[in-house]
């Protein structure tokens, strides 16, 4: 369901200039046929250049490649394309973050280091479908 | 600045400003120098 890219300085710095979609679709499509149905991206805005170059290349979103992104930002119902994305509850991650803050400040001996974990869940909308 | 970061920050700063803390954000980039100038005002 994934394509995987190799990830490396120089692609790193084109994902800040939001260059890598084309970066991955062009080497997906050149010279072989796609063996792969969808792109999983590590953000939303991510998500949005990797449906932009899917769109520009004369494909479909989700019929041809499907995409995700993480983060579910409140304009993701709006796109273009309605974007499927993991939910990892960046708002409650903050809150709780806060509250570790309080018991630490108000701690009289410091406490022992923690970890938290949220369980994230799926929101899908129209850029991703279910297959057969 | 990703926006999962602003989506943190706003869960952290409704926590904080019930007990009548502010927060104050900078963002270092990954930059080790830069974390210790942007920090050495605190």
């Amino acid at each position: 369901m994934i394509a995987y890219t190799q990830w490396t300085v120089e692609s790193f710095r084109r994902i800040e200039e939001q260059k890598v979609p084309y970066v991955l679709i062009d080497r997906a499509f050149l010279g072989m046929p796609a063996n792969f149905v969808g792109v999983s991206c590590y953000n939303d805005p991510t998500s949005i250049g990797v449906i932009d170059a899917i769109l520009e290349a004369g494909l479909r979103v989700p019929d041809d490649i499907a995409v995700i992104g993480c983060g579910n930002l409140h304009f993701d119902q709006s796109l273009r394309v309605p974007l499927s994305s993991v939910d990892q509850q960046s708002r409650a991650i903050g809150e709780r973050a806060g509250k570790l803050v309080l018991s630490l400040i108000e701690a009289k001996v410091p406490p022992q280091p923690k970890s938290v974990m949220l369980q994230p869940s799926i929101v899908p909308r129209a850029s991703t479908r279910r297959l057969p | 600045m990703n926006p999962f970061f602003a989506e943190v920050a706003t869960g952290l700063s409704d926590v904080l400003r019930r007990k009548n803390y502010s927060l104050l954000v900078s963002s270092s980039q990954g930059d080790p120098d830069l974390e210790r100038q942007e920090s050495s005002g605190c």
